[in-house]
């Protein structure tokens, strides 16, 4: 083998990564050859240094690093589907309380039922038709009444806050303030909903209406009443 | 253990996460050269690991080997993203390599053994990144050329190449002047 192999093969004889027969043939050259063998002993020295220079790592806290890695992964698949069951039973539960909701409201309507019993609503349902609603009245509000089916609030969204306007309007509520309000956005939701004549004849007549009666301030000084309270009070507790 | 963590158990995932820590810190360690880096290379490289630990087949890679190419890519894509800044251990030497390169030329230092560890130190960290990882993962992980060429996604022919060359750059960085003609 020739100076110019072995010095090639040098740093792989030094880590033991050859064939046996090449390893022979490096070890007599480096017996006959000063020049190599030369090389080779400070190549070796080098590599020792080298082992030598590099530190250890420091000593750091696992535990910090390991929280930090479980805070950002994903929930495990077997947390995955148990996330889909608890959602597939809270989806369940929702359909029996719309059903539920929907039988109140028929049995409301019949002359025949007087007797209708009293909701209880919690805050979060209260606030949450304050707050749809305040959102569909800005919306008509800065942009006048919806002409067109195109610009017209989604009929699920005025279906819904229809159908929570009726639910809070059973609830016992004992603010006169909060039953006025309902009164009043039933009928402008019932409005908006059917687009009347006089609505669509004067496009202004709903800002107007949001306007005079105050509805905003309203809407706002009741939900900031509400949720300055909910904070502090279970969340199944009747409201106001 | 895999099994269990392939499942999503994250007991099993700290135990593996335990068990292999030390070797991927030193790996990290040894390639950043200490800088303040590390600590986030580990938990980049632990990530990776487990958001992906799905696709790992334990007939094609040892768990070990597997974990060693996520962490050799998290530090090469770590030096690619900086590619200009100096490493934090380089940062730390820079002062005394001047000196210890003037010292290490005269007869009378030769000796000086710290001082030759400095310079390898820093000659490390200038390696170009696949020459260093595959010196670190040869030199101080004690892997076989194929585990490495398996963790870098090359062929062995091309770890032979980084090695040769890694260890060839090393010794021109310390070489003496008389020396500096043979290497």
């Amino acid at each position: 083998m020739k100076c110019n192999a072995v010095r090639r093969k040098m740093h792989l004889f030094y880590y033991r990564e050859l064939t046996l027969n090449e390893r022979e043939q490096i070890s007599e050259h480096l017996r006959h050859c000063a020049q190599c063998a030369g090389e080779y002993s400070r190549m070796e020295s080098m590599m020792l240094d080298l082992t030598q220079a590099v530190m250890e790592p420091r000593a750091v806290s696992e535990d910090v690093t390991w929280r930090r890695i479980q805070a950002r992964l994903e929930p495990p698949p077997g947390a995955r589907t148990a996330h889909l069951l608890r959602l597939a039973a809270a989806l369940l539960i929702f359909a029996i309380g719309l059903g539920a909701g929907l039988w109140l409201n028929r049995s409301q309507t019949d002359p025949s039922l007087t007797t209708s019993p009293r909701l209880i609503v919690t805050r979060s349902e209260w606030n949450q038709y304050l707050g749809d609603l305040e959102l569909l009245l800005l919306d008509a509000g800065n942009n006048g009444l919806p002409v067109s089916a195109a610009t017209a609030p989604g009929e699920q969204t005025l279906d819904r806050l229809l159908f929570q306007n009726r639910c809070l309007s059973r609830a016992e509520l004992n603010s006169p303030e909060a039953h006025r309000l309902l009164e009043e956005t039933a009928l402008l939701l019932q409005e908006i909903r059917n687009r009347s004549d006089a609505s669509r004849q004067d496009p202004e007549w709903l800002p107007r209406i949001i306007a005079e009666r105050r509805m905003l301030e309203r809407i706002r000084l009741l939900l900031s009443g509400d949720m300055a309270d909910s904070r502090l009070e279970a969340e199944r507790a009747p409201v106001i | 253990m895999v099994r269990l963590a392939k499942a999503g158990n994250q007991q099993a995932m700290g135990q593996l996460y335990r068990l292999h820590r030390p070797m991927l810190q030193a790996l990290i360690w040894r390639f950043t050269g200490g800088g303040g880096e590390t600590e986030d290379l580990i938990q980049d490289s632990f990530l990776r690991a487990f958001r992906n630990i799905s696709s790992f087949r334990a007939e094609r890679a040892s768990f070990r080997t597997w974990l060693y190419r996520i962490a050799s890519n998290a530090c090469l894509d770590s030096m690619r993203r900086r590619k200009t800044r100096r490493t934090h251990m380089e940062e730390f030497y820079l002062l005394d390599v001047e000196q210890a390169s003037a010292r290490f030329t005269s007869p009378e230092s030769l000796a000086d053994t710290e001082q030759r560890r400095k310079l390898l130190r820093v000659a490390l960290t200038r390696l170009p990144a696949k020459q260093r990882m595959a010196l670190v993962l040869k030199h101080f992980d004690g892997l076989s050329i194929r585990e490495i060429a398996e963790v870098m996604k090359c062929t062995e022919g091309t770890v032979k190449r980084h090695l040769y060359r890694a260890v060839r750059r090393l010794r021109r960085e310390i070489a003496t002047p008389g020396e500096a003609d043979e290497v």
